[in-house]
């Protein structure tokens, strides 16, 4: 039977989010930042800059291309799940089971493209639409965090 | 005068890798150097450059823009690298504004500091209260600063320091930390939901040597207390200024003298102050008598530095207690339901790949339910192991840096896959993006 679909997710030990995540929080920081400009107090460049548009990505540009895990010696494959531990900042970072999935195949040999096929080939029930869209996410997230990088 | 304090942040490199911190911690020590400059009349600002997220470039901007006469760099070890980048940055842009840096990291290299960073003007050295506060009205004032005790500064191509100042004894003289200079505000630190939570201290300094730490070398061996009526009063004071909730008691070993957390107890019920809170100390610094009254009056969770679960380590390290009373101290307090957080050191002498199992045994018997902390050893500037380094770790097993990393991980990777759901630890948010 198909197992249920768990969208690929990273935990860590302390509260992080993409630079290209908007949420609650960063209203409140964003509208006191735009009072304390608005008086002079600050310069602009001093608000942290948190956007909250969608960010629009082209699957074309990334299809072909072939992510590879950084830092090799520090990650540890838990076998249903994988952890990592960033060599400079030292903070460990936690793989769930279909976010260990694309990990996996971050070898630096299959392409964006095989992983899609290989995701929708673990969940075919699920919308292929929904599976790119969370799969692109993880990816970037994982870039972003410094994990991954796409040749 | 226009004072400017400095947090810069932790990431290495020019580059930020990693994601927006969502509630960053409150630098306590720039908060109170503030009160002190507040009290004196001096204009200050604090800059939490780790909090706001910001970069280097952005820092030069913001120093044109504010023009501040003096800037004060706290660091730890860990980002003094950053501390230098922002010297720099400032020194760019404003080459006539004074620099300072001071915290644990400067106080011990302060010669090196001088010697070596010609962006950096002067070094603070140990608590900064009462020194930068001075060094900043004698700069309002034109005067010269060579009298001030506890700097160290450039004179003639040469450092030169002043003599040392005593450990501040009244602690209770120090004003309230100035969490009001926080931006864009104290929120950004405490978060917009239900659990308001602030850092509050209560003593300083440690009688106990452990050789990696530089608690006691910085300030000093003598365990100096504020009244608990004091301590109180801070909490009554946040409770209704900010509406804090949750308090986390900072000190090193915050139950040191039992007499006084009872008391301190007694004071928080008294008030009837409806209350959580947290603390950190030694193991061997609690018994259940007092885990039950501390639990009563609202204590939820406690840090445990346990270092290491091998007694050949813990001996060497001169820590100082069994592993079993740390066993038995970590059971007690989950009995209780009082939540544990176990920090532990990765690489201290006599580390074998015994001693670094016996860390998952501990683990697998004592079952924490706060966070497992394994850190790497970071030998510190101002620790006996620094100045002893080699004779240390002569003749002791020791493992390659290699073997540390990959039992860090797996310490990680079996406590929290085997104890936690993602959903247990923090989701880190992903981006918001639309595949087109």
């Amino acid at each position: 039977m198909e197992p249920e679909y768990d969208p690929p997710a990273i935990g860590g030990l302390t509260p992080l989010r993409s630079c290209r995540a908007g949420d609650l929080g960063s209203d409140l920081i964003e509208k006191i930042g735009e009072l304390l400009v608005e008086k002079g107090m600050i310069p602009k460049d001093a608000v942290p800059e948190i956007p909250k548009e969608v960010f629009k990505v082209k699957l074309a540009d990334y299809v072909g291309k072939k992510p590879l895990r950084r830092y090799k010696d520090n990650w540890i494959d838990g076998g249903d799940k994988i952890a990592v531990i960033h060599p400079e900042t030292y903070l460990p970072f936690f793989m769930n089971s279909s976010c260990s999935r694309i990990c996996r195949m971050c070898d630096g040999d299959h392409t964006v493209g095989d992983i899609i096929t290989a995701t929708q080939a673990a969940w075919p029930r699920v919308p292929g639409k929904v599976l790119v869209q969370d799969l692109m996410k993880a990816l970037l997230l994982l870039e972003e965090l410094d994990l991954i990088e796409f040749r | 005068m226009k004072a400017l304090l400095l947090h810069p942040p932790y990431w290495t490199g020019g580059k930020k890798p990693l994601g927006y911190m969502e509630h960053p911690t409150v630098p306590l020590g720039l908060c109170y150097v503030a009160s002190m400059l507040e009290r004196h009349g001096v204009k200050a600002r604090i800059l939490d450059m780790y909090a706001l997220d910001m970069g280097m470039e952005s820092l030069e901007k913001r120093i044109s823009h504010e023009a501040p006469d003096i800037v004060g760099i706290t660091s730890m070890s860990c980002n003094f690298p950053n501390a230098v980048r922002a010297a720099k940055a400032i020194k760019k842009v404003r080459p006539e504004a004074l620099v300072v840096t001071g915290g644990v990291h400067a106080t011990f290299v302060h010669r090196e500091i001088i010697e070596n960073i010609p962006e950096i003007d002067v070094v603070v050295r140990y608590e900064g209260e009462y020194a930068f506060s001075e060094l900043v009205q004698a700069v309002d004032r034109g005067r010269s600063f060579e009298g001030i005790r506890g700097l160290t500064f450039r004179k003639g191509g040469e450092a030169v320091s002043t003599p040392l100042r005593d450990p501040l004894e009244d602690l209770d003289a120090l004003p309230y930390p100035a969490f009001h200079l926080l931006e864009p505000s104290i929120e950004r630190y405490i978060g917009v939901g239900k659990t308001k939570g602030f850092p509050v201290i209560t003593t300083r300094g440690c009688p106990y040597e452990c050789i990696f730490c530089s608690t006691a070398a910085f300030h000093g061996h003598r365990y100096r207390t504020r009244k608990t009526t004091k301590v109180v009063d801070e909490i009554e004071y946040l409770m209704k200024k900010y509406g804090a909730n949750n308090i986390s008691f900072v000190d090193d070993n915050f139950t040191m003298q039992k007499a006084r957390v009872y008391e301190l107890c007694r004071e928080i019920r008294g008030r009837k102050l409806s209350l959580k809170w947290g603390c950190s100390t030694r193991v061997d610094l609690l018994d259940e008598a007092l885990l039950k009254t501390m639990n009563a009056c609202g204590c939820e969770d406690i840090f445990f530095g346990i270092e290491s679960a091998s007694q050949e380590v813990l001996d060497a390290i001169k820590k100082r207690f069994k592993v079993q009373q740390a066993k038995e101290m970590v059971k007690a307090a989950e009995r209780l339901g009082v939540k544990t957080h176990c920090s532990f050191i990765l690489g201290l002498p006599g580390e074998s790949a015994e001693s670094l199992d016996s860390m998952i045994e501990f683990l697998e018997e004592t079952k924490p339910t706060g966070r497992v902390l394994p850190n790497i050893l970071d030998i510190l500037p101002g620790t006996e192991l620094y100045e002893k380094k080699g004779e240390y770790f002569r003749g002791r097993s020791g493992i390659p840096p290699a073997d540390v990393t990959k039992t860090r991980i797996e310490l990680l990777l079996k406590f929290y896959m085997l104890n936690f759901g993602i959903d247990e630890l923090f989701r880190i948010m992903p981006p918001n993006i639309m595949v087109e």
